[in-house]
């Protein structure tokens, strides 16, 4: 049998992965404390520094945090809520929009902000998939 | 797909935990590969045949029907 020399591997990860997101958790309940307590600024601080704590973590942690189930699991999810949001939007916004030229419905800034927010999220998909297809 | 993972796992009296240890995932990928859940990358697959000092044809089989 193959020694792959991974030792203690499973338990440094599990060490490091709480690590990494309790810092994560703690840069966003920074910020909620900081909106709570009229300190905006710094609970943005915070917020952020959670995050930049938590990739920090993830990129020079000297085990990987997330195996190769991890990121196919991330992969399907990503897939899988980008159909979802893709069938919402191709329903309801040209339907909304039939409805409001027609004068039946108004749509609420608040929807169509989500509108918006969708049309971007693909714009954005379409960008990184052409940049992924050329250059792999 | 289907696979031996298990069956291999129990000549050597190992846990899931264990290979997971040994090949560098986490014992819940150990646990979706044996329940047919998830397919592994053929690197993961290569590490699990070298750590078994098996052929990959041992531990999985594609379940490709003869043309």
């Amino acid at each position: 049998m193959a020694d792959t020399g991974k030792a203690g591997w499973l338990a440094r990860r599990r060490r490091y992965r709480r690590g990494a997101f309790g810092i994560l958790a703690a840069g966003i309940a920074g910020f909620v404390i900081g909106i709570s307590i009229d300190y905006p600024v710094v609970g943005v601080g915070i917020y952020w520094a959670g995050f930049v704590g938590f990739f920090a973590v993830e990129r020079w942690s000297p085990v990987e945090l997330f195996d190769e189930r991890d990121c196919a699991l991330e992969r399907r999810a990503s897939y899988d809520a980008l159909r979802l949001t893709g069938a919402a939007l191709v329903v309801l916004a040209p339907g909304a929009s039939v409805l409001e030229e027609t004068g039946r419905y108004e749509i609420p800034r608040a929807v169509e902000g989500a509108f918006l927010g969708y049309v971007v999220l693909f714009a954005v998909f379409g960008i990184t998939y052409l940049v992924r297809r050329y250059r792999p | 797909m289907k696979n031996e993972l298990r069956a291999y796992r129990d000549e050597e009296d190992m846990s899931q935990a264990d290979l997971a240890e040994g090949v560098g995932v986490s014992r819940q990928t150990i646990n979706a590969i044996e329940r047919e859940r998830y397919d592994p990358s053929l690197e993961l697959a290569f590490e699990l045949a070298a750590y078994f000092d098996c052929r990959i044809e041992d531990l999985f089989d594609p379940e490709v029907d003869e043309i």
